[in-house]
């Protein structure tokens, strides 16, 4: 049986200078569900997305997962699928999950990019870049995969088949999408944030 | 005389290769070591001034004194080219460190990317389209320094070729020269350029 895997955070504050950006959020996330965070530019949803995956470091307040405080470490248990290209364009599309995940050309045909494995990154189109940076998330099977509106330069036809091939990847990993278009979502099943 | 001009651009090749790619072992080398410096050294004033100081003297000045150091020879023309080139891959490798991308630091790190292997996957290759403009400049640099070491203390090449026909009077041979010096100077221009196509395809 695989495990519950619970993010909890407790009253997270952030603010840049003297602009307060986040005030005592509190949420929880399990690997049951699958998570939409939406709402207004500049609300702060890439900065919680940067707090939970360690890259940023709140004013106040703690990230749990699993109990264990995850603040200000970076690591594997978390990727941030990012706005930004985050590919190493070096590498070959395959070279870029996971080696040891036997699932990988599942992902890559979930994500109608399995034809490119023989391609680097900068030969790839920017959605395709983006669908790469995802199906990387995904082979490297980390605690917490959040995709930061990487979708948003594909379709939306395309982008709601994507989405839900990936509810049907995940496995006991934490999905958090962060989007301008929760309507996208409304096929899976999903848990709305709105911040 | 095109046959002398031919021989004395080999020579003068051979010695900038040489130069050139001790300048690449020594500023790649260099440039990663000082940003593995604690950050209070990296910040310190007289550090900086005593690292940075010495790319501002032209490789013309530092002649007399490598002549003095190694004596007129083979040796002394690889140390001043190394001296014109070293600088830009010096000043390039070290700056291509502070401005690696934070997405992909950031990417590196959530890939747990550590020690050597977070060198050769991640901060070598990702520093390696700004290495390469410093070793386009220093290639270049390198190529202007072997010609002013040829015509102070050469015994052969095209810089050395130059001082001859002056000293005997033969313009129409030094033209030659200086013409051929443009040629192999824009090949080279045109072989870095092809290199870093190939070599770091992506960078475009």
């Amino acid at each position: 049986m695989e495990e519950l895997k619970i993010l909890n955070i407790q009253n997270v504050s952030m603010s840049y200078g003297q602009e307060p950006l986040l005030t005592n959020l509190t949420q929880s996330f399990d690997s049951k569900n699958c998570y939409v965070i939406h709402g207004v530019s500049g609300v702060g949803k890439t900065t919680l997305a940067k707090i939970i995956s360690g890259h940023l470091q709140p004013s106040s307040g703690q990230v749990l997962l699993n109990n264990k405080s995850v603040i200000n470490t970076p690591g594997n248990h978390c990727l941030l699928v990012q706005q930004s290209n985050d590919l190493f364009p070096w590498i070959k599309t395959e070279k870029n999950l996971n080696q040891n995940n036997k699932d990988n050309v599942k992902i890559l045909e979930a994500l109608r990019i399995n034809h490119l494995s023989n391609k680097y990154p900068y030969q790839l189109s920017g959605g395709e870049q983006k669908r790469l940076s995802i199906a990387r998330a995904f082979s490297y099977s980390t605690d917490i995969i959040i995709i930061d509106e990487a979708l948003s330069s594909v379709d939306s036809r395309q982008r709601g088949e994507i989405i839900s091939s990936l509810n049907h990847l995940r496995k006991d990993n934490i999905v958090i999408f962060i989007s301008h278009y929760p309507e996208d979502f409304k096929a899976i099943d999903a848990t709305f944030i709105e911040m | 005389m095109i046959e002398e001009t031919l021989i004395n651009s080999f020579y003068s090749l051979t010695r900038v290769s040489i130069g050139l790619s001790l300048a690449v072992i020594f500023g790649i080398t260099l440039g990663f070591l000082r940003s593995s410096l604690p950050l209070s050294v990296q910040r310190n004033f007289l550090i900086n001034f005593l690292l940075d100081a010495p790319k501002f003297p032209p490789p013309i000045a530092w002649i007399p004194f490598v002549i003095l150091l190694f004596g007129i020879g083979e040796f002394a023309s690889y140390i001043i080219v190394l001296i014109g080139a070293i600088s830009p891959i010096f000043t390039a490798t070290y700056d291509s460190i502070l401005r690696l991308p934070i997405h992909l630091s950031e990417a590196a790190d959530s890939l747990e990317l550590k020690g050597i292997d977070r060198f050769l996957n991640f901060t070598f290759p990702a520093c390696l389209p700004e290495i390469f403009s410093g070793f386009k400049s220093g290639a270049s640099m390198g190529w202007m320094s072997v010609i002013a070491a040829e015509m102070i203390s050469g015994q052969s090449g095209l810089g050395y070729s130059i001082q001859l026909n002056r000293l005997n009077l033969q313009y129409d041979a030094m033209i030659i020269d200086i013409f051929m010096i443009g040629v192999i100077g824009f090949l080279i221009f045109r072989v870095t350029h092809m290199m870093e196509k190939i070599i770091i395809p992506w960078k475009n």
